[in-house]
């Protein structure tokens, strides 16, 4: 949207621009938010599949188990040839180490493809509101 | 015809309570919008598993998980699904009719705005006479 969608902002007075700015900071701020939520979300996936991926090895593993918020029991990895995987809103299907990992890939693809739609309108809205700022300037020093 | 203060603060009034509706019925939108994503993954998933043999359904109820069968599972996300399609429906109607309530109390407010300014320079003319 470079200069103006419908409205050509040095038309506008300081009032409405600065309202427009208020709106696009907000707009900014949350975009922000849900580009570095979606990261985390990328992050755990990314350490899913690679757990996965390791489970053969892991077999037969000895290991601690939290028991509670601060006690670990010993333990022995069992049988790794079947992984719980979550797939939301409560359900949970079996899959074997490899499937998983094709699972998570799949979750990854679409997570990566939301960061990209949401970077991109993010950077857009960043510069219609360094737009608006230097109509803003611009009229402030006019007066 | 003039406008009292009190018309003009009632339309103000009017102006920030359906601004205040609009956004809570955007974020109930939005929130089912999210929920309606995150089943059709589900739903796909499901779908892809061809048998049973794949890797046995669970679904977590409460603290207990228990197992389901695939077309018991498929059936119950299905339905799900239509469900929150409809709501979203109900949704999306009503943010439409409160974005139209919000267009109009602002055109009233312009239009108060407008004529308390008229009514204050006929005064004015009025006073100076």
């Amino acid at each position: 949207m470079a200069g103006a969608g419908s409205v050509p902002l040095k038309s506008l007075t300081a009032e409405q621009l600065e309202n427009v700015r208020g709106d696009l900071e907000k707009d900014v701020g949350m975009l922000e938010q849900n580009v570095k939520a979606l990261a985390e979300a990328q992050q755990r996936l990314v350490a899913s599949q690679e757990s996965a991926g390791r489970m053969a090895e892991m077999g037969g593993m000895a290991a601690m188990v939290p028991f509670t918020d601060g006690i670990y029991l010993p333990g022995k990895i069992g049988d790794t040839s079947r992984l719980l995987v979550d797939l939301g809103t409560g359900y949970f299907v079996e899959k074997t180490p490899e499937e998983a990992q094709k699972y998570f890939g799949r979750r990854l693809a679409i997570v990566k493809e939301n960061i990209e739609k949401a970077s991109g309108i993010l950077s857009q809205k960043q510069r219609n509101l360094e737009a608006v700022q230097a109509v803003y300037r611009s009229k402030a020093q006019d007066q | 015809m003039a406008i009292t203060r009190e018309q003009m603060e009632a339309i103000a009034q009017s102006v920030q309570e359906t601004q205040g509706e609009l956004n809570v019925a955007q974020n109930n939108r939005g929130s089912l919008r999210a929920q309606l994503t995150e089943v059709e993954f589900v739903a796909k998933e499901l779908k892809m598993l061809t048998s049973e043999d794949d890797g046995r359904v669970f679904k977590l109820v409460g603290p207990i998980m228990v197992a389901q069968g695939l077309d018991e599972a498929r059936a119950n996300v299905n339905t799900r699904l239509e469900f929150i399609g409809a709501e979203l429906k109900k949704a999306d109607d009503l943010v439409e009719k409160l974005e139209k309530k919000s267009e109009q109390t602002r055109m009233a407010l312009l239009q108060g705005q407008q004529l308390l300014m008229d009514q204050m320079r006929a005064q004015g003319a009025a006073q100076g006479k």
